[in-house]
């Protein structure tokens, strides 16, 4: 949005966003399309696209002379026709479902502007990736959301959408996804789908305007990891930092690990499943994986949501605790070292941990939880803090006990499930 | 060149030079390189679609050309921010501010608001797959002394701010490309002029004197490669030819006479095929492959054997009432056969063979026949032929094919070379090239930003100085010396200004021309031995030898060089000792055996007691 005094100039022309100007400013003359105004900025100063491709921002307030040349064209519509052309029968079956949530690797850059947009219909996700028209897949968008605003609501309603394409038939099935929070999406996946067929969620670090984008890459390597043999709820991103290949991680130990870098999704405490190799249509398998077939589709959707995922921290009082905790209905801890929390706070958490669960990761993000090593653990022990060998990451751990206690509300029974892998979630062997 | 030759003759000139800036423009690795490589990186890059749904046909011609790219990374002058793992952090605005100053030097208007743009490039160059650039200046107008003496002004269109690309290391053809990211995000000024330009030698001139006034700011790298133009150029009847990356300011002469006579030359032969075309309409369409190998089984020419015995293939084609063509000179040493055989090297050919080349060259005679019977050869009728790969010299045919039967001037990328001729590289870029970096924020250009520019003396400024303190020959001379920068800086240390012009420019052309290495002479060196004759540690014509010393021995250091080999001064009690030591009574034979270490004024002034 314009700023008063560049408003009232483009409104005092007649000027619309898109529309093509000449401004006379003391000392030359330009013409170039107005631009829309982005936040930042001084938005008093008026952004004109010169016909050479480069914006420059002009003081409103410098403008001597506006007038306007010719009116915003509309961008010219595509030809419906190449959609409307007759697809190839292919039996369902043989098909991977391709899911669209969101996210970077979804978008598309409108260039004028630069603004992002989500690319919405299947055509617009083919003509962004034009590989896929060789692929035999099916395409569905279900909603666009930058992936900080998923909720656990959308994670049910992605169950939902896998479970009707799976009455459809399908040969495996690919989610688009943002990645910030893609790892606590495959974890829920993970909880709530037993699947026969892959399910790999995939995004992209790199905008999809750009040549380096990560997106092309991802996507057909996830679209490969779905007509493979591995029947598991997965994770497929870059593996480093090259493009040569791809890591399919157990969407119940992968973690976000870096804030930008392509190989940002990481195996947590265990190696990723296999080694996705786009160029020579090559999967190398790295660890156990359930196979294609084995397990008989269900869903079970039931979660609990009221769950608090607590950082502790250096100097924490009680009352800072109490209020996080109070209210919800269980509660994930992120401990120091082996998973400790300050021994003043132990109290606290058994109070609210002898009526409701209480579980503990660690801030270290890597390794085995103990809490026989030390004194804290051992009281955290006698507090029932759940958590005790295991080697979950917080995420997993946080969404687990919304599955857990959408399940039970039984205190035993929920300890017991916590302590339970469900989905790999937990191992019980560490060898790096 | 006469009026008739530059009649409609439109040349316009983009400078590009490395702002001696301490950090990169997006980050803050530094911009001195180094050799401390730790790793490599491997990427692709691929076209991407415009908001039409269209590829940019020159995006799309370097993706499908380049694949795969190794990135050499280097401690200290790279980040995840130029392997593109990392967003752009904030604009150096320092960078900014030279942009500024350049903008009141050229009389452009200053931008109030910056902002910076992605350029798509996906050679490779940029990791990303585009270059960030932002224009600071619009519209701006410098004059050019001319040799012959008249003034011409030239408009600058844009000053431009913009992101060094990564240092091409070595091409393998075809594939992989290897790349240095220390060169990446080094902040660079692209100025870019009207097409007013008449002449290759006008154009020199320009670009003379653009990179003077950019250089007298004080604020650009020095050295090898941190200077390079393009060149706008089309003639009347042409078409608008972009060539790339001429370093040299010599040769900016050479590539533009050159670029006029190709598209003069081509425009002639147009007719020629519009006349071949009339007679064979359909020609565009009957390029026909033949595959010869066979007739080179048994070759004498030991190239094509050796291609052969690895696998690869001979390729011919016939093309119609093209016999002669070929040969036909575009300029000196470039035929139409180089102008065709550039399209074949972008599909990793190492070139064309023709019919109108003498075969003894290639060391094959006999086959000759051969291939006349093969191609179904008329009279008038010329052939092509390549080798190599079979998928490779299909293409490279094909594209050869259509070129030479084209009846326009294409207008396109071409790369110089280092003799001044140019290559084809690549259609030119569509429009659809520039969006916003919408990772980078807008940056208002603050009274604050203008005022602490605007306070660096402009270059008129700087030129009346130079004609105060020098006689005016000397002062044209150093107005238009590549050591201008170093001459301010010499006067500012107290250096006697016709001292410093005539070491900068004369005793450094004499040293040239005696055979010395002058090119290892830094500038601090020479700022060292004047300041040694300064401080009365030396005599004056001492200097020279020590230059010629310094040539030789760059690392050792001025002060140590004179003292080793005894050119420090003989002054006072020590001048009186040696007079008396050595019983001399003349000034004469003193100055025969000491001109290089004692004063010759104040030896007489000894002398006479």
């Amino acid at each position: 949005m314009y700023g008063t005094k560049a408003a009232k100039l483009l409104n005092s022309k007649a000027v619309e966003i898109g529309d093509s100007v000449r401004i006379k400013t003391d000392r030359n003359e330009y013409e170039g399309l107005v631009m829309p105004r982005i936040e930042t900025g001084d938005t008093n100063c008026i952004i004109l696209k010169l016909s050479n491709g480069y914006n420059i921002g002009i003081e409103a307030e410098r403008i001597k002379e506006m007038s306007k040349m010719e009116s915003k064209k509309e961008t010219p519509k595509k030809d419906k026709v190449e959609s409307a052309k007759p697809k190839k029968q292919v039996d369902p079956k043989e098909e991977v479902v391709i899911l669209g949530c969101g996210g970077t690797i979804a978008s598309k850059i409108e260039y004028k502007t630069g603004a992002v947009f989500p690319a919405i219909t299947s055509e617009e996700l083919v003509e962004s990736f034009p590989q896929l028209k060789e692929k035999k897949i099916r395409t569905r968008m279900l909603f666009s959301l930058l992936s900080e605003n998923v909720t656990p609501q959308h994670w049910i309603e992605i169950a939902n959408a896998i479970k009707e394409e799976m009455e459809k038939g399908c040969k495996g099935i690919v989610l688009m996804h943002g990645t910030d929070t893609m790892h606590y999406t495959a974890a829920a996946l993970s909880y709530m789908v037993k699947t026969p067929v892959p399910i790999v969620l995939v995004g992209a670090q790199r905008s999809s305007d750009r040549g380096s984008s990560d997106n092309m890459m991802n996507l057909l390597s996830a679209i490969l990891a779905a007509e493979s043999d591995i029947a598991e709820v997965t994770v497929c991103m870059h593996a480093t930092e090259n493009d040569d290949y791809c890591y399919l991680h157990r969407g119940t130990k992968v973690r976000k690990m870096h804030t930008s870098r392509r190989d940002a999704f990481k195996s947590i405490n265990e190696q990723p499943i296999a080694k996705v190799d786009l160029d020579n249509e090559r999967i190398e398998i790295l660890s156990d994986y359930t196979q294609r077939g084995k397990t008989k589709f269900a869903i079970d959707t039931k979660l609990n949501p009221n769950v608090a995922l607590i950082y502790i921290y250096p100097g924490m009082k009680r009352q800072q605790l109490k209020e996080m905790l109070q209210n919800h209905d269980g509660a994930v801890l992120m401990g120091t070292g082996l998973g400790h929390i300050p021994t003043e706070l132990i109290d606290v958490t058994k109070e609210f941990s002898s009526k409701k669960p209480v579980a503990i990761t660690s801030q270290t993000i890597y390794g085995r939880l103990n809490l026989n090593v030390y004194e804290t653990g051992r009281n955290m022990q006698d507090a029932e803090i759940i958590g005790h060998l295991l080697d979950w990451t917080p995420e997993a751990a946080f969404v687990k006990l919304m599955f857990v206690l959408g399940h039970s509300k039984e205190i035993g029974k929920i300890r017991e499930m916590m302590n339970t892998s469900l989905a790999g979630e937990i191992t019980e062997r560490q060898e790096e | 060149m006469d009026k008739e030759t530059t009649e409609g003759v439109k040349v316009g000139l983009e400078l590009h030079q490395r702002l001696s800036t301490k950090h990169k423009l997006f980050c803050k690795c530094s911009t001195k390189g180094n050799e401390d490589k730790s790793r490599e990186i491997k990427r692709k890059l691929h076209a991407v679609p415009s908001e039409l749904g269209q590829i940019d046909p020159a995006a799309l011609f370097e993706s499908k050309k380049a694949p795969l790219h190794t990135y050499d990374f280097y401690k200290g002058t790279c980040c995840l921010v130029e392997t593109d793992d990392e967003p752009p952090h904030e604009i150096n605005e320092e960078a900014i501010e030279i942009g500024i100053i350049i903008n009141k030097m050229m009389n452009a208007e200053n931008i109030d608001e910056i902002h910076f743009m992605r350029k798509t490039v996906i050679d490779g160059s940029n990791t990303s797959g585009f270059q960030r650039t932002a224009i600071v200046g619009l519209n701006g107008k410098i004059m050019v002394i001319l040799s012959n003496g008249k003034e011409k002004e030239v408009g600058i269109q844009t000053i431009a701010i913009e992101e060094e690309s990564c240092g091409i290391i070595g091409e393998q053809k075809g594939s992989m490309e290897r790349f240095r990211l220390d060169r990446l995000g080094i902040p660079l000024v692209e100025i870019a002029t009207t097409p007013v330009i008449k002449s290759g030698k006008e154009a020199r001139e320009v670009a003379e004197t653009i990179g003077l006034m950019l250089r007298s700011t004080g604020k650009m790298m020095r050295g090898i490669g941190t200077i390079r133009q393009d060149i706008n150029i089309s003639v009347p009847g042409g078409a608008r030819v972009e060539v790339k990356g001429v370093q040299d300011l010599d040769l900016i002469e050479k590539v533009v006479d050159n670029e006029i006579s190709r598209q003069k030359k081509l425009i002639e032969l147009i007719q020629k095929i519009n006349e071949i075309k009339k007679k064979n309409p359909n020609i565009d369409g009957e390029l026909k492959i033949e595959d010869v190998t066979d007739i080179f089984k048994n070759t004498k020419s030991k190239f094509i054997k050796k291609a052969v015995e690895k696998g690869n293939s001979v390729l011919a084609a016939k093309l119609k009432s093209m016999k002669g063509f070929f040969g036909t000179e575009l300029y000196p040493e470039f035929r139409y056969g180089s102008e065709l055989s550039g399209y074949a090297k972008t599909q990793g050919m190492g070139g064309i063979i023709h019919c109108d080349e003498d075969m003894n060259k290639y060391g094959f005679t006999e086959e000759i026949a051969e291939l006349a019977k093969k191609l179904k050869l008329e009279d008038d009728d010329g052939w092509i032929m390549v080798v190599g790969e079979k998928p490779k010299c299909e293409s490279a045919l094909a594209l050869v094919y259509k070129r030479a039967y084209e009846t326009k001037v294409p207008e396109e990328t071409r790369r110089a070379d280092l003799e001044g001729k140019t290559h084809y590289m690549r259609p030119l870029p569509g429009a659809a090239r520039m969006y916003p970096e919408t990772d980078v924020q807008p940056l208002k250009i603050t009274k604050e930003i203008v005022k602490k520019a605007e306070s660096a003396p402009s270059f008129k400024e700087i030129e009346e100085k130079i004609k105060k303190i020098l006689n005016p020959e000397m002062a044209q001379k150093m107005i238009r010396s590549d050591k201008l920068n170093l001459f301010l800086e010499l006067i500012e240390e107290g250096i006697e200004p016709t001292l410093a012009a005539v070491t900068c420019e004369d005793t450094l052309k004499t040293l040239r021309r005696d055979n010395f290495d002058v090119g290892k002479i830094g500038e601090e060196s020479i700022k060292e031995t004047l300041l040694l004759y300064k401080e009365g540690r030396i005599v004056k014509s001492a200097i020279p030898e020590l230059l010629k010393l310094i040539s030789k021995d760059p690392k050792a250091g001025a002060a140590a060089l004179a003292k080793q080999m005894k050119l420090t001064k003989i002054t006072g009690k020590e001048l009186k000792e040696l007079l008396a030591k050595e019983n001399i009574k003349d000034l004469q034979s003193l100055m025969i055996r000491y001109r290089l270490n004692v004063d010759p004024q104040e030896a007489k002034e000894v002398m006479k007691g």
